[in-house]
């Protein structure tokens, strides 16, 4: 069974919204290029901008969900944004070991590490900032707690030479 | 037979363009994503604002910056899309000439969230004006930001920049090979094309406006 829910879209506007948020198509080369920009660009503080972004994306679009049909209980509004979360071709998410007091989760395979690697190949530290964000946003909202009080971060990565993408989310 | 906008539009969102049994699309050689424009924008304005406080002098090296990530997307995005079989199927049989090339693509473009492009005049080889209407970019920007001092959209801006190089800089219509070379020939050559966003709802305008132009080399 899916919890996924397809986007809503308005043609004549070229709109399309899940949850109330805007979604756009971009391939992995625009989505790996930007990201180096920005991490090229402001170096320590990158990681902060690429996953606090992730962040509020997936909880506003997921908070949107959740009032126009919420979940049954927290587990399955985890379902909901692992289901979405592979149908809008980021990988398939992991999260069996996700609860009110955060967790590990693994993606396999990662759009983000797959697309790096196939344009630059391996590099020195994990790639996935939107994933790490997109699990914290995840937590938050299905919770119902406050971003503040979650943190999330990839701990091995694909395109850093690890055998698979795994992330930490912790909340205060 | 001319490009028929509405056909390509409805079958393209028709593709069903979701994730596989993987979690990924890959779709025209490449992989997609259906993203959150909430995401590109907050980095893209992020990192943008975060240059300019520190060095105001730099607004135009980081406007470059993000130019240039769009003429990645519109090369391999573009460009993987006009040499696709998909493409082959649904847009070549509605291709008279090289301009229904830019036309055919905008009509693509069309379905894939970015708002909603219109050709309003293309010189052949020369020069191409193109509207946005709801541009994920300028719309995002005005929910978090002030009325902007200046364009905002430079995914769009570059892109279209990137997609008249594509037709009449790099000959899409041959399908060469989207190589990183070709990527530097084509974007590098003293007679390339690049856009500038005249008018832009980020400032106030009523919709996007892109003026894409040869440099004068």
């Amino acid at each position: 069974m899916s919890f996924h829910q397809a986007p809503k879209a308005d043609l004549e506007r070229g709109v399309s919204t899940l949850g109330g948020r805007r979604l756009v198509f971009h391939c992995h080369h625009y989505n790996v290029f930007l990201q180096r920009t920005i991490e090229d660009a402001l170096q320590e503080r990158a990681p902060g901008l690429l996953v606090a972004a992730g962040m509020e994306a997936a909880r506003a679009m997921l908070q949107g969900l959740e009032a126009e049909a919420a979940s049954a209980s927290p587990a399955e509004a985890l379902r909901r944004a692992a289901d979405t979360f592979a149908a809008q071709g980021f990988g398939r998410l992991d999260v069996g070991l996700l609860g009110a007091g955060g967790g590990e989760v693994t993606v396999a395979p990662s759009h983000y590490a797959v697309g790096w690697v196939s344009r630059w190949g391996k590099r020195p530290t994990p790639a996935c900032f939107f994933v790490a964000g997109f699990l914290g946003g995840v937590v938050a909202a299905a919770y119902r707690l406050a971003p503040e009080r979650i943190t999330s971060r990839e701990c091995t990565c694909v395109a850093a030479g690890d055998e698979r993408c795994s992330f930490r989310v912790e909340v205060w | 037979m001319a490009i028929d906008e509405r056909v390509i539009v409805e079958a393209v969102s028709g593709m069903s363009l979701a994730g596989n049994e993987e979690g990924l699309i890959p779709a025209f050689g490449l992989y997609l994503t259906n993203h959150y424009a909430d995401f590109y924008n907050r980095i893209s304005f992020g990192v943008l604002g975060a240059l300019v406080r520190e060095n105001p002098e730099l607004t135009e090296d980081a406007i470059a910056l993000l130019t240039e990530a769009a003429h990645v997307c519109a090369f391999h995005t573009f460009g993987g899309i006009m040499v696709s079989v998909e493409w082959d199927a649904l847009v070549q049989p509605m291709i008279d000439s090289r301009e229904d090339w830019v036309r055919g693509m905008v009509a693509v473009v069309n379905a894939l969230g970015w708002g909603r492009f219109r050709v309003a005049e293309l010189v052949p080889g020369e020069r191409l004006v193109a509207t946005v209407s709801d541009s994920y970019e300028a719309s995002g920007y005005l929910e978090s930001y002030p009325r902007a001092d200046g364009p905002r959209c430079f995914l769009a801006n570059g892109g279209m920049a990137g997609l008249m190089n594509l037709v009449y800089q790099g000959d899409i219509t041959r399908r060469p090979s989207l190589t990183e070379e070709l990527y530097r020939e084509v974007f590098g050559h003293p007679r390339s094309f690049r856009s500038r966003e005249r008018l832009c709802a980020a400032k106030g305008d009523s919709h996007c406006e892109f003026i894409v132009e040869r440099m004068q080399g």
